[in-house]
Parts: structure tokens; sequence; C-alpha cells
């Protein structure tokens, strides 16, 4: 890293924020060795603001990094929070007001298990992961948990029957993913699946919760989607694209003028990097990652490694060595 | 390495986040116990009289307080196999540890009700709780079949101190579960009173019948049962209203049977030493007596580099068991662990320093040069008529090999200059002094001259190589730590984190490096200087009084020709200074941000009193200052309020200017100019560098 | 098995859909303040009778001061400021507390006086009543925004609040639900130097770098709060925007301690967003109160009167007593 009086100062302040979150939410991930591994990839320059170093730490000092804790808490409060709260007001619509909490709460019981919950068809680790977790962090029993290709009963539909549901019983599908981003899977899922599910069964009730949702890919789904309902547990706005105009990452004066070089060096790798996209999946734009994975709608610069096109050292890498 | 928790030996840094265990583990001595010269006597938990004991945060007060209380009382008799009772009267005393927090006397104010009724309730309250912890104590002490034969006696005894509804038990544990109700039942109606308005404790026991009363009831009961004190340790008085305190001071001089009070507090939170009784104040050394333990400390160095000593290694002998190399390395000395800054002249260094450039090259002799030719035109450099006498300076002063000599040669150059001295003969003879000292590296002015002004030279030329300025070695943290046990701990605690961080492998290999030391020391400087943050209006005076005063000594350390070498401290006369400054001055040292130069206390030029402060050690990082204090510098008082009064900025601007212009070429008399500013400025010096 | 806040309704009523419907009230009380959710708010509640309330902590000129009835009362504290106004409300008639819909936006209201007026009206015996609260987009200066202002006068109990300190022993345990004020938070951690000290963050937070900001601001009470290493056994979340939520997972905590420590006497201290603090008077109030837990904060001077920016979601939460 280059020294010097103008230099120092900036890099003092963003090397202890990462010291900070070093030592506390990032899991004692990316520490400054690693760091500075990472920064040798790009160019220094005698201008602090077009030194391409300095541009990557600041925008790794911003990185959201949700570890394992972090991603159960985010699980436990859509149970606890979201859903469950969903049933509860559904039940209580169709009571009388002073109806005693005892017995709503008895009811409720009654409506969650006839509830399923089901991974959303992506055979990726990520999905049956958070599953996992989820009914751990709940104590929700296994029965309570269905793979998709177990909604439907198939085996009338050869010999001239139609579709059937496994289990008629069945009220509510919760579906769980880790990320929605343009809303694309969902969607495509939704025609797979929830289309046809409603077709056979008008009366059944689904959801979709990914963990983390962007508000484009939220709003296609509400409005294009046949879930009867989607809502994220912590919701990616567009400010959120680290060089939209209204960037989280910029807002401050003294930085403002930054985004435009950093979003010019992002690129210039980026096309290296993921040739299609250069900022991330879809332009994501993103500086996210968990602790099982890093979504490509982060920038390419904190996840691509040796197998990317220009072989790459990743700071936040998309699949960790360590399996959990 | 990443992924890993590297336990930090240095982690836990106050008393209170210490178990038990840990407190009795970790506490180190300068002498034995029992020795008056320990640390452990200074408290006199043994003595009849009252003691107040005042630190400041981190000085260890809370630390002695709990090793002096019952529960580390009782581990000690376990592992000599005492019996409680034998134990406390082998100890003279037994200490009750008590929390002024915990009273939570926050509740008692407001809601309507009056201050009196409130002081009723918080003395009640007060002697409950006391009353309580007592009762806690005799339980334990009673044991065995002393228990049978007493208990029911004592209790009758306790009965008896009640001035209404006696409790009528026959045994402690049914006493004090009868108070604890009583107390319940004061915190219902206490906290009631915010929706009803109304208040009307039934206070069954007046002030020191219970506190005092238990104690002597228990002795009276058997003559086997005497031989100790009831010391009840009240700690963190300063978050009583100052009416509480006042109630607590008429304990203190009511004081009366086996009891006594051991009062723990800030320096700045004893608010009043009156009493209840109109005109009867508390007299120190007649009805109580004060242990400073910051003073302590400071008074005398090398205890305190003993006890730091001891301490480092306590810490260390838990953390090296766990570290993969084990004993590797037990055998250094403690401060070898630590990479020291580099002071040798001669180590190849200042070479890197200057980076390898020829003299002509370097800053500070371009810096001279410079200073010469665009001063020269105004006939103000003395003896000096043209370039070729400049080149002969320049010439003369050059010293390849030593930087670090070379600076220190510009600097008696611009010395001679500020004093109006002939500077080509200054360069000859600069130039046999430096020769003489390289050739026999002796003793001697130049030699002298080099050592009182290293600091500031070596600081000079790091600045110019825009490096970092560093700080480290056991040593020099532990001048940095005031006297302060826990700053100390919190100096090693953020270097060990950022020598983790960086890669290394502190107390296991090698030695932490400067660099870690020094972003350690600025860590916790911020840690010192954000202690302030909470203090609203009042800290915000101190922290502008601190950053005035740091600019100031800035000015001169990184001027041509610094007034006082080392500079960190200053003086002023007692009566000097307007209120508000004198205030802050006050609070700056109350929160230990200023220190009190100890040893001596009055000028040497006049008979006016006069006070010597330094800034807290801890937080010369933050200005890239010294930390080992030489100088003083003597404040007028236009240069005290200045630095003191928040709203005297552009004052101060001037004082900065003042300064600046007299210390830097040509060395105006700026004094002149502004004389009516700087008035009666008796003893402004400026040090001759060939005197003493 | 703790009560059950999972049953209480809790709805958006603004987000990315706009805004939905909300009853017509009664009575509509808000705290004001100069951003512009609590004015936003205002605006679009159908209510009888709407009232502003004036903290003299926010600092405001006569000139800052909105139309419309207003109640304010200086130079008291939470209790008197709180049971004045209910009380006066009472007495005209504006509120009954058998029959009035009463809606209260807690963005505004000071954390103490929150508290107060909740339990005060479950004591006077009122059965529901609707909060609103009004989430920012982001806050001025991310993790360097100001909050508090001036001193800390001191820390104490809240009104109402003050528990029972003996009631279960001498353990002192402090959960702290953790915020952006900094100052605040060290001010708690210092005065209760001797407690253990149990961190409930903000998570889900309102915005999605909410949460790793509070962190980064209280990693500088490190100190303070004895915790030196971020340990996972001294950290808990309860999410930002839900009261129901927080009060439950206060519940786990302290049951959780409990079950280890017996002789545990209870701490709690709301440094967070108002929907957490108003989780944590519920839980005293159904929970808290007969372990003889008290709740305590760090009154400061004044308080920023404008920190969030504009209107992002807005939040009924409906609170059953």
């Amino acid at each position: 890293m280059r020294n010097g009086p103008r230099h120092d100062p900036i890099t003092d302040e963003l090397q202890s924020k990462i010291k900070t979150l070093h030592s506390s939410i990032w899991e004692r991930r990316a520490d400054w060795p690693e760091v500075l591994d990472w920064l040798d990839q790009f160019e220094e320059h005698d201008d602090p603001d077009a030194d391409e170093q300095l541009q990557a730490l600041r925008l790794l000092s911003s990185f959201m990094y949700f570890g394992m804790n972090e991603i159960r808490a985010l699980l436990r409060s859509l149970f606890r929070d979201t859903f469950r709260p969903q049933v509860a007001k559904e039940v209580r619509s169709g009571l009388h007001p002073s109806t005693a909490l005892g017995m709503i709460g008895g009811m409720v019981d009654v409506e969650l298990r006839r509830t399923r919950f089901v991974s959303l068809g992506n055979p990726s680790e990520s999905s049956a992961l958070l599953l996992y977790y989820f009914r751990q962090e709940n104590a929700l029993p296994k029965n309570l948990f269905l793979h998709g290709s177990d909604i439907f009963d198939l085996s009338a539909v050869g010999s001239g029957g139609g579709l059937k549901v496994q289990d008629t019983d069945i009220t509510r599908y919760v579906f769980i993913d880790d990320l929605c981003g343009s809303g694309d899977q969902g969607r495509e899922y939704s025609d797979r699946v929830v289309r046809p599910l409603k077709s056979i069964s008008p009366g059944v009730k689904t959801y979709y919760y990914p963990i983390f949702g962007l508000s484009d890919g939220i709003e296609h789904l509400r409005m294009h989607s046949a879930f009867d309902e989607v809502y994220p547990v912590v919701e990616l706005d567009p400010t959120f694209r680290a060089f939209a105009t209204d960037s989280r990452l910029y807002v401050e004066p003294k930085i403002a003028p930054l985004r435009l070089p950093t979003e010019a060096t992002c690129r210039r790798y980026g096309c290296e990097l993921v040739p299609g996209h250069p900022l991330g999946w879809e332009d994501g734009q993103l500086y996210i990652g968990f602790a099982h994975n890093t979504p490509d709608n982060s920038l390419p610069i904190f996840w691509c490694d040796h197998t990317c096109p220009r072989p790459w050292r990743p700071i936040f890498r998309r699949y960790p060595k360590v399996s959990w | 390495m990443s992924g890993v928790t590297s336990s930090n030996p240095f982690s836990l840094t106050k008393a209170n986040d210490l178990s038990d265990d840990q407190i009795q583990e970790l506490w180190v001595d300068i002498a034995p116990p029992d020795s008056p010269d320990s640390l452990f006597s200074a408290g006199r938990f043994a003595s009849p009289m009252p003691t107040f004991i005042l630190g400041s945060k981190g000085s260890g007060k809370t630390h002695l307080m709990r090793y002096a209380s019952f529960p580390l009382q009782k581990k000690r008799f376990e592992r000599d196999e005492l019996r409680p009772l034998a134990g406390t009267q082998l100890d003279g005393y037994v200490g009750i540890y008590t929390l002024c927090s915990g009273l939570e006397t926050g509740r008692f104010q407001g809601k309507g009700q009056s201050d009196e009724a409130w002081l009723e309730v918080f003395s009640y309250y007060l002697e409950l709780s006391l009353g309580i912890a007592a009762l806690a104590v005799i339980d334990d002490l009673l044991d065995g079949d002393i228990q049978d034969k007493i208990e029911p006696m004592f209790c009758a005894a306790v009965d008896r101190l009640f001035d209404s509804d006696p409790p009528v038990t026959n045994s402690v544990a049914a006493l004090i579960d009868e108070l604890e109700r009583r107390k319940r039942e004061l915190d219902y109606q206490v906290n009631n009173a915010a929706f009803t308005g109304e208040l009307v404790p039934n206070v069954t026991a007046s002030r020191g019948k219970l506190v005092f009363g238990i104690p002597q009831a228990f002795q009276n009961c058997s003559s086997d049962l005497g031989g100790f004190l009831f010391a009840y340790q009240l700690d963190e008085l300063e978050n009583l209203t100052e009416a509480q305190q006042r109630h607590v001071n008429t304990l203190v001089r009511d004081r009366r049977g086996p009891a006594t009070l051991k009062i723990g507090a800030r320096q700045f939170g004893i608010k009043t030493h009156a009493t209840m009784s109109a005109g009867e104040e508390n007299i120190r050394d007649s009805e109580f007596e004060e242990l400073r333990l910051d003073l302590r400390f400071r008074r005398n160095e090398k205890t305190y580099r003993d006890l730091v000593a001891l301490l480092v290694e306590r810490r260390l002998q838990n953390f090296w068991p766990q570290s993969s190399t084990g004993l590797a390395g037990r055998g250094r000395r403690l401060t070898d662990w630590f990479e020291e800054p580099k002071r040798d002249p001669f180590d190849p260094f200042f070479m890197k320093l200057v980076k390898g450039a020829l003299s002509s090259e370097r800053p500070h002799m371009l810096h001279l040069r410079d200073a010469l030719e665009s001063w020269l035109p105004r006939g103000i450099v003395w003896g000096v008529r043209n370039d070729e006498d400049i080149q002969a300076i320049m010439n003369a002063i050059a010293v390849p090999d030593a930087p670090l000599l070379e600076k220190l040669n510009t600097f008696l150059i611009f010395n001679a200059w500020a004093k109006g001295v002939n500077l080509v003969q200054t360069a000859s003879s600069v130039r046999s002094d430096c020769q003489a000292f390289v050739r026999s590296k002796g003793a001697g002015r130049y030699r002298q001259k080099l050592d009182h002004y290293k600091s500031d030279l070596i600081a000079q030329m790091f600045r110019d190589a825009s490096f970092r300025h560093n700080y480290g070695g056991l040593d020099e943290f532990t001048r940095m730590s005031e006297g302060q046990p826990r700053a100390l701990i919190t100096l090693l605690k953020q270097t060990f984190d950022w020598a983790t961080f960086q890669g290394e492998r502190p107390f296991e290999a090698g030695s932490i490096s400067l660099d870690a030391e020094s972003k350690g020391a600025l860590a916790a400087a911020d840690w010192f200087y954000n202690n302030m943050r909470k203090a609203g209006g009042e800290g915000q005076a101190i922290l502008i009084a601190v950053d005035r005063l740091a600019e100031l000594f800035r000015i001169n350390r990184f001027a041509d020709n610094p007034i006082e070498c080392s500079l960190i401290g200053f003086s002023v006369s007692a009566r000097v200074g307007s209120k508000t400054s004198q205030r802050t001055l006050r609070l700056a040292l109350d929160h230990s941000f200023l220190v009190e130069i100890l040893g001596g206390q009055s000028e040497r030029n006049s008979e006016q009193v006069t006070g010597k402060f330094q800034i807290n050690r801890m937080l010369v990082p933050k200005w890239g200052l010294a930390t080992g204090r030489r100088g003083i510098k003597p404040l007028s008082e236009a240069e005290m309020n200045a630095v003191f009064d928040p709203e005297m900025g552009e004052a101060f601007e001037k004082v900065k200017a003042d300064w600046t212009s007299r210390m830097n070429a040509p060395f105006e008399r700026a004094r002149r100019a502004s004389k009516d500013f700087v008035n009666g400025n008796a003893g402004d010096s400026q040090d001759d560098l060939f005197g003493d | 098995m703790t009560h059950d806040y999972g049953l209480y309704l809790r709805q958006e009523i603004f987000g990315a859909r706009g805004w939905q419907a909300t009853d017509t009230y009664d009575l509509f009380i808000s705290s004001f303040n100069l951003g512009e959710r609590t004015v936003e708010v205002h605006g679009r509640i159908e209510a009888t009778e709407k009232i502003w309330l004036i903290h003299q902590e926010y600092g405001l000129s006569a000139a800052e001061l909105p139309d419309g009835q207003k109640f304010e009362l200086t130079g008291s504290d939470e209790a008197i400021y709180c049971k004045a106004l209910i009380d006066s409300l009472l007495a005209c008639g504006k509120l009954d507390v058998g029959r009035t819909r009463l809606c209260i936006d807690i963005t505004g209201i000071l954390r103490p006086h929150l508290m107060f007026i909740t339990l005060y009206l479950k004591r006077l015996g009122v059965r529901v009543v609707d909060m609103l609260y009004a989430e920012p987009k982001h806050y001025a200066l991310k993790e360097k925004t100001p909050f508090s202002t001036g001193s800390i006068l001191e820390v104490r109990p809240v009104r109402g609040f003050e528990g029972a300190s003996s009631m279960r022993g001498t353990e002192d345990f402090l959960v702290i639900g953790m915020g952006y004020d900094d100052r605040l938070l060290a001010a708690v951690a210092e005065n209760k130097d001797k407690a253990e000290k149990h961190q409930v963050f903000g998570l889900p937070s309102l915005r999605a770098d909410m949460y790793q900001e509070s962190v980064l601001r209280s990693r500088r009470a490190a100190d303070e709060l004895g915790d030196p290493d971020f340990s996972e056994t001294h950290r808990s979340f309860a999410p930002a925007n839900d009261p129901f939520g927080t009060a439950s997972v206060l519940g786990e905590i302290i049951e959780q301690r409990l079950a280890r420590r017996p002789a545990t006497s209870f701490m709690l201290c709301p440094l967070g967003t108002k929907p957490q603090a108003l989780g944590f008077a519920l839980y005293h109030i159904f929970e808290g109160s007969p372990l003889g837990a008290r709740i305590v904060f760090p009154f400061s001077e004044g308080y920023s009167s404008k920190t969030g920016s504009d209107l992002a979601r807005a939040w009924l939460y409906r609170v059953e007593l």
C-alpha cells in the first residue's frame, strides 16, 4: 500500500474499521495480511482519489457480511415475527375480537401443523441448508418439511387422471430462499409449481420468503407471480447497489466524488473476471456475503477466484473451503 | 490467522469483569499483605478510622476493595484451612462490599415528593441494605457449635435495635428474610409513588441503628466473637447526591463500636465532607483518612514499574500454556517481547529515514539552507554575508553517516541564530564538538544536547519522511500509563489485538512490532480521550483545552528552535486565570486528562506558589508528542485563559502565532509586538543549548 | 412457557405499496420533532382529536412548533409529564379507558415516556391501543450520526419500572437493547460496571446495513461492556421494527439465564429503536415485573430533533394490554 501524508489518514481510518469488523461480525475473516494480499491485485496511485487500492479498501470496509449467527437469527425472525404472526392474523380475522389469546394460540398451532415448508427447488446447498437451520432455530418437527417434488401426486397423470396434491390437508406452503435478485428464479418457480398447485387447490395459500430480497425483484414477484405473499426478511432497496446515483456508500459529500472512479475500477477488473457481468450477476453491484456463500450479485472483485477467466484472489470467497 | 480466536491475555481490563477467582489469582502487590509498604495495608481495612479510597478509573481502587472483601477473604481462609471466624480475627476485619449504584438511588427523587422525604427513604434503605449485608456475613461466621449457642441471643439483641416493629426471629436466615421483605416493600412503595403521588414508608430503624448496632450486638454475645472490625466498603460514592453523601458523612462522623467505613470514589466524586448537622464538617486525618491511589504510584516510579512487571507476568502465565509454542522463548526478559524505538544515532534505521539521500539533499539540510538563503537579504542572519558562508556552514555540519547527528547540528545552528550569535563560528565549533563525539562517543556537552533533544529531533525527522511517529517498548508504555494499572493493561490489550490482526504472533514468536505498538498506543489514546464524550458540555471544555495545549506543544516540538525539549508540561501560578479557566483546569485534572507533576511546588524565580501539570501521557500519541517529559513551559495568565477558556478561540490563535514566530526562523521577537497581550510573562526562557 | 407475543397483530401500513387503509380513531397522539416522518403520519391518520406532544429535550424553538393541539410540561420527568397528560385527557373526557379508540405514533416519543405511558394505560385498564412507527430511509451520517446531546445526567430506573432489587439475588445481569448511540451505551455499561452484560442487537435491522453499523458503534464501548471478543454467549438478536418479537427474545434470554443462575437480579436497558423500547416495556409489564426486574436508562440533557431522513416504511402494532 502506498504511504504518504494524504494516503495515511485514509488507510488508517479504513484499516481500523476493518479491524473492528474482522474481530466482530466478520467472524475473524479478512485479517490484514489477507487484505493486503487482495489489495495487491489493484494499482496504487499518487493521488489517493485515483488510488485503486484505497478505492477497493473503502468498498471492503462497507462490505455487509452476515455470519452464521446472523443468518440463524434471520431464520428465527422469519418464523417468529413474520410467518407465524401472519397465520395468527389470518386466524383472528375469522374470529370474534374478544376471543382469548390462549384459544387463538391453540388454533394457530393447528394451522401450523397443516403448513409445509419447501425448499425452492434449487439443488444447490444453500436452500436445503437454510431450511435445516430454519427447522432447528424454530424447533419445528421434521414432518413439516418437503421437497418441491413432493407437493404433487403424479401417479394418476400418465393414465388419464389429473394432477393431484399429495396431501389435501395442507393449507399453506411456505417457500424459503436465500437471495431474491431480479425475481426471475422465483417467477419461474411460481409458473412451474405454484400456478399448477393453485389451479387444483385454489384454497391453498402460498408464501415466498427470501432472506434477502432486492426491492425490484420483490416487486416483480408481487405483480407477476402466483405467490399469495412475498416478503423478504431483509430488503435491499436500489440504494444498496454500490454505484447507483443514490448509493448508500457515497452519501457523504467528501466521499461522493469517488463513486464514478470506483465504479470504473470495478468494471475494469470485472470485465476480465466475469465478462458478461462485470459488476455482478444482472448488474447487481452488491457488497454482501453470507457465512455459507457470497452471492454472485455481489461485485466480482470480492469473490472471484482462480477458476475465473482471469485468476483472482478473493477476499470473501464464494464457496468456503470449510463446510459447516 | 483467519477464523481462529486468539485469546488476548490482556483482554479483561476492569476489575469488575473479573470473577472472584480471577481477582485472587491476578492480584499483585509490591510487598506482602502484612507489610506496611503493601498496597493492601494502604487500604487500612483493619483500622477503625474511616478511609476514603480515591482513585481515577483504572487506578486499581475497585480491585483493591474487592480483594479485601469477604468473598475473597473466604477464599484465602479456605486455602489456609482457617474457619471463617478464626480467619477474620486474624485479618482483623471483615470486608462488607456494597456498590452504591446497586442501591439505585436514582429512584429516590421527584414523583412529587419532598427532598426530606426522599432523604428519609434513602437513610432507611441504606440501613436495611448494609444491615442485610452484615447479617449475611454473620451467618457465615456463625458456623458449627457457636451457631446454636449464639444465634438466638444475637437475634434477640438485633430485635432491640429497631425503633418500631421488631422482626422477632431466632435465626439469622429468618432475620435476613424479614429485612429483605421490608426492603422489597419499600421498593414497591417507591415505585408506586410515580402513579399514586403518595409515599408513606414505615421506617422501623433510623440512621446508624443497624449499621453500627448489628456489629456491636454480635460481639456483645460473647468475648470469643471479638477482635475484629466490620468494615463496610461502600464503593462508587460519586453516584450519590450531595444530600446523600452528607448522610454518609454523618455515619462517618458517628462511627462507633466494632464497625467502620471504607469508602471508594473517584477523586472528583466526593461532593462534600459536610454532615447533616449544620456547621459540622469531617476533617481529614481527624474524622477520616484519605488514600490517593493515583498519587501513590506516580510518586514512586520504581514501585510502579515493579508492579507493572508483576502484573504483566501474571497475565502471561495464563497465556503461555495455551500457545502452540509453549515454553519457547520463556527465557527472555519481559522487555524483549517488545520492539523498541531506535535511539542510537548510529543505527542504520536513520539512513532509511532519510531514504539514503546525500547530506545536501536531506530534508533538514534543505530546510536550513532554505531559511538561511531566504533571510540573508534582510541581514538578520548573524555572521553570514553571502552564499559562500552558507555553503561553509552546510559543509561544516554535514554528517553523512549519522543523519541524526546532522539533524542535531542544524538545531544547534538555529539555536545560535535565535540567540544572535555568529553562525559561521558556531558551525565551526559544532563541527569539532560533533567529530569529538563521533570518535569517543563519550559524555560532554554535545552528548548532553543530543540526549535532551533526541525525542524532538527524531519526531521531526519522522515527519519529514512522512513516517508515522512510533511508540513502543514496555518502559515507554509503563511511563505512558501514569501510574494507572488499567491504562497499562489497555495499552497492552490494544497492542496485542493490532499485532494479531496484522499477522504477528505476540508473546509467541519474535517481538511485537513498533507498528503494532504504535497503533495500539493510538487506539488506547482514543479510548482514553473518548471517555469524555459522555460528559457533555464540561467534557467538551476539557477536550478543547487539551487539544489547544497539545497544539502549542506541537508547535514547540516541530519548531526550528524549540523553547523546551520533550515538552508536555506547563506551569502556572496558583491564582491566575479567569474562573472559567481555573474550573476547566480543575476538571481536566479530576478526569486525569492532565496530571500534576509531583515533587516541588515553587517556581524557581518567584515566590508565588505555582502548579505544574502535564498532559496525561496516555493521550500523547494523538498528537505525536513525547512520552519522556523534560522541559516545562510557564504559561502567562493570558496564555492560560486562551487555552482553558473555550470561548477564547481568537485569543488562542494569537498565542499560536506568537509561539510559532518565536520558535522559527528568523526568530522575530514577536514578543515585543504582542507585548500587551503576553502580559507579565515572567521567566519566559529560551533554553540556552550551551548552558545548563 | 412465556407470554405468546406472536399472536399480536403487526402490520405494514406504508411501504413499497404505498399507504394502506387504516382505522379511524377517537384520539391520536404523536411526539413532534423536525423529521418529516412524524408530520407525514400525523397528516395521514384520521382521528377526531389529534395532540402533539412537545419534549423540551428536543430544544425546539417557538417558531419550530407545529400547529394544532399541543401538550408540553417543562422541567418534568417522564412520570410527571405522562401522568399530567393522561390525567388531563381523562378529566376532559377525551380519553375513556373503556371506549376510546386510541392511537399513538411512537416515532418521536422519548423512550422513558413511551414506556411510562404504556404502563400507565395498562394500570388504568385500557385494553388495546394501536401504536405506529415510521422507519427512516437511513440515518444522516450513517454510523457517525449523533443522537443524544449535552451531558448525560444520570443512569436511573425509568419511573414505574423500578422493580425490586433484592427479589432474586445479588448477581446483576444487564440486558441492553443495542442502538447507535455509543455515548449512552458507554454511560449505562460503566454505571452498571459490575453487572454481566448481554447485548441484544437489532436484527433484522431497519435497513440492511444498520446492523453492521450498530455493531461498529457498539465496539467503541467494548471495554465498558466487558466484551473484548464480541462473544456469542453475550449476544442475542431481536427485530428492530417489532416490539412483540423483541419481548419474546427478552423472555428467552431471561428464562435461559434463570435456569443457569437462579440468583440473578435483572436490569433491562432499551437503547435501540422505539419499537424495541416498546417491546422492553411490554416484556416488563407481562413477565419482568414479577421477577423484580428493573428498566434503567441513561437520561441525557437533550436529543437531536432530526436524525432520520424520509419515511421508508410505517408499521402498526396492536398492543393488547
